[in-house]
């Protein structure tokens, strides 16, 4: 994931963003620059300044990111949430679901 | 017939051709009675938000027309069950429409495809619009080329659209919205509104989302919508 494009076309797309694993009571946090994500720290006992800031349990995001469940339905059934800019969360959300389906977690590369 | 789990209602999807080889999907929704001469079309929030057909304020509202009797039908705006249209990626190609402020294309495929549902029901099918958010905008469009007398709209991003130049069209619109909704807001809702033929509904509910409030929206739009168009 690091330093590849999140989505082509999409290289003047900047954010600073963070997830809150609520189970695990730690933040990880990852900037997004030109497209890429070029940074990701964690795991932090407490949060950076983010735009957007996701707050899920493990299992859920790890759900997500093997494309089994879309940010959108998690968030509509309150499985997660999203904290900060709403419109740039909702955003980043649909751009991280396009690429989890091209680059699940624990899928064939 | 779809087998969707969780869902009160029969469902059909259909493939709406479009120009230069391009597609959507509409789905059809219906119960053992549903009367086939009226049909609710849900249009669904912007895909740069991550809007799609199964949105839950569309998927409560094709579910409160069955359940009042009626046919639902919603579709996917193109690009989204692709995630790109033709070589460009969805984001990318949705924000160029968002730029350009032209949509007139994504009202032209919608059209399609509520001609496409009603073919598929006999061509008896008569169709009242409503939208959810971005929606909004293509449901009042559409329903003005239907020459419709009333449509309505869920929580229309007031402060990003300019609906007003569309509201002339139609005897009454109807707007639903939250106390707390951000793209929505409901003092600025009332004066931009006011002396207009715009009918505000407060709905209860914490936000944009309607999150865990959504039968309660969607009673709120069948019961304003009935009767119409």
């Amino acid at each position: 994931m690091m330093n590849r494009p999140l989505l082509d076309g999409y290289d003047r797309y900047c954010v600073d963003a963070s997830i809150h694993f609520t189970d695990l009571g730690h933040w990880w946090c990852f900037s997004v620059a030109n497209g890429c994500v070029c940074e990701i720290r964690g795991p932090l006992d407490a949060p950076e300044d983010a735009a957007v800031r996701f707050v899920l349990d493990e299992p859920v995001f790890l759900e997500i990111a093997a494309c089994r469940l879309s940010p959108q339905k998690a968030f509509f059934t309150r499985r997660t949430d999203i904290q900060g800019n709403l419109f740039e969360g909702l955003k980043l959300a649909k751009l991280l679901s396009l690429f989890f389906q091209r680059h699940p977690y624990g899928g064939e590369e | 017939m779809n087998a969707d789990e969780g869902r009160s209602y029969l469902g059909e999807t259909i493939t709406v051709p479009l120009e230069d080889g391009l597609s959507i999907q509409a789905t059809i929704a219906y119960g053992d009675d549903s009367d086939v001469g009226r049909m609710l079309v849900v249009c669904p929030p912007n895909p740069i938000l991550g809007g799609d057909s199964e949105n839950n304020v569309v998927q409560a509202l094709l579910e409160a027309a069955v359940r009042e009797g009626g046919l639902g039908m919603t579709f996917d705006y193109r690009g989204v069950a692709e995630g790109r249209v033709g070589d460009t990626d969805l984001l990318t190609y949705w924000e160029e429409l968002e730029r350009a402020g032209d949509y007139d294309r994504i009202v032209e495929d919608s059209m399609r495809a509520i001609a496409a549902a009603q073919r598929e029901f006999g061509g008896v099918a008569r169709p009242s619009l409503v939208g959810y958010s971005f929606g909004t905008l293509i449901a009042l469009r559409c329903a003005e080329k239907l020459a419709l007398s009333t449509v309505g709209g869920v929580s229309p991003p007031i402060l990003e659209c300019d609906f007003a130049p569309l509201l002339d069209a139609f005897k009454t619109v109807h707007f639903f919205a939250a106390p707390e909704d951000i793209f929505c807001p409901l003092a600025e809702a009332e004066t931009r509104f006011a002396h207009k033929n715009v009918s505000i509904h407060t709905v209860p509910s914490e936000d944009h989302f309607f999150r865990g409030e959504e039968s309660v929206l969607a009673d709120e739009v069948l019961s304003s919508l009935a009767g119409i168009p």
